[in-house]
């Protein structure tokens, strides 16, 4: 919990994580080519829209040289605690998703991930606001 | 927890901002001390016992709080 209190670990997890995320879907982009609603290139453009959402966030992330103090390192904790919750909610329900919509099953566990990050994003986004004013 | 907080923050004059310069803690956490939202450290209730030359028993009600 101690490391939290520095603004640059909480850009470096937010960074890392697009990093992985974005990834995957830009590699995707390769052997994703024949799917039922796009070319697959529509990966590629969520990849690099991933990437530069988090260069934005994590610049103004980084922007704040002051620790965080005693009470926002509590509420960073669970926020994190809050995404670990929601991440392994929706691992379950994108397999329920892949039961009924088997031949979607790419879109399935893409559109999964993008949710997951799009959570991270958002709550990055409410606790530099929140902590900024 | 209970605390007489936001009582001697006003009777000192000063805003919620003010406090949390003097003690190193941001507006944001002397609002939730005072309202009770957030429990502070150790380290913290000493710092604003300290500050407002109180003990830390007479800024916080202890027997009058739940334990968590």
């Amino acid at each position: 919990m101690k490391l939290l209190k520095y603004p640059v670990i909480n850009s470096l997890y937010f960074a890392v994580t697009t990093a992985i995320y974005a990834a995957t879907f830009i590699i995707a982009t390769k052997y994703c080519t024949d799917l039922p609603f796009h070319s697959g290139d529509a990966f590629r453009y969520i990849g690099l829209a991933m990437i530069a959402a988090t260069m934005l966030v994590t610049t103004v992330s980084m922007l704040r040289r002051k620790k965080y103090d005693e009470y926002q390192v509590n509420i960073l904790g669970k926020i994190l605690i809050i995404n670990g919750l929601i991440s392994t909610l929706l691992f379950p329900c994108s397999i329920l998703f892949l039961t009924f919509v088997a031949g979607f099953y790419t879109e399935a566990l893409f559109t999964t991930m993008l949710l997951q990050w799009l959570v991270i994003l958002f709550q990055e986004i409410i606790y530099l606001v929140k902590t900024s004013s | 927890m209970l605390t007489r907080l936001r009582e001697l923050r006003e009777a000192s004059k000063l805003t919620q901002k003010e406090l949390g310069e003097k003690v190193g803690v941001s507006r944001q956490a002397i609002n939730a001390v005072e309202t009770g939202k957030f429990d502070p450290s150790l380290w913290l209730a000493y710092d604003l016992a300290q500050f407002f030359k109180v003990s830390i028993e007479e800024l916080f009600d202890f027997e009058g709080s739940e334990r968590k």
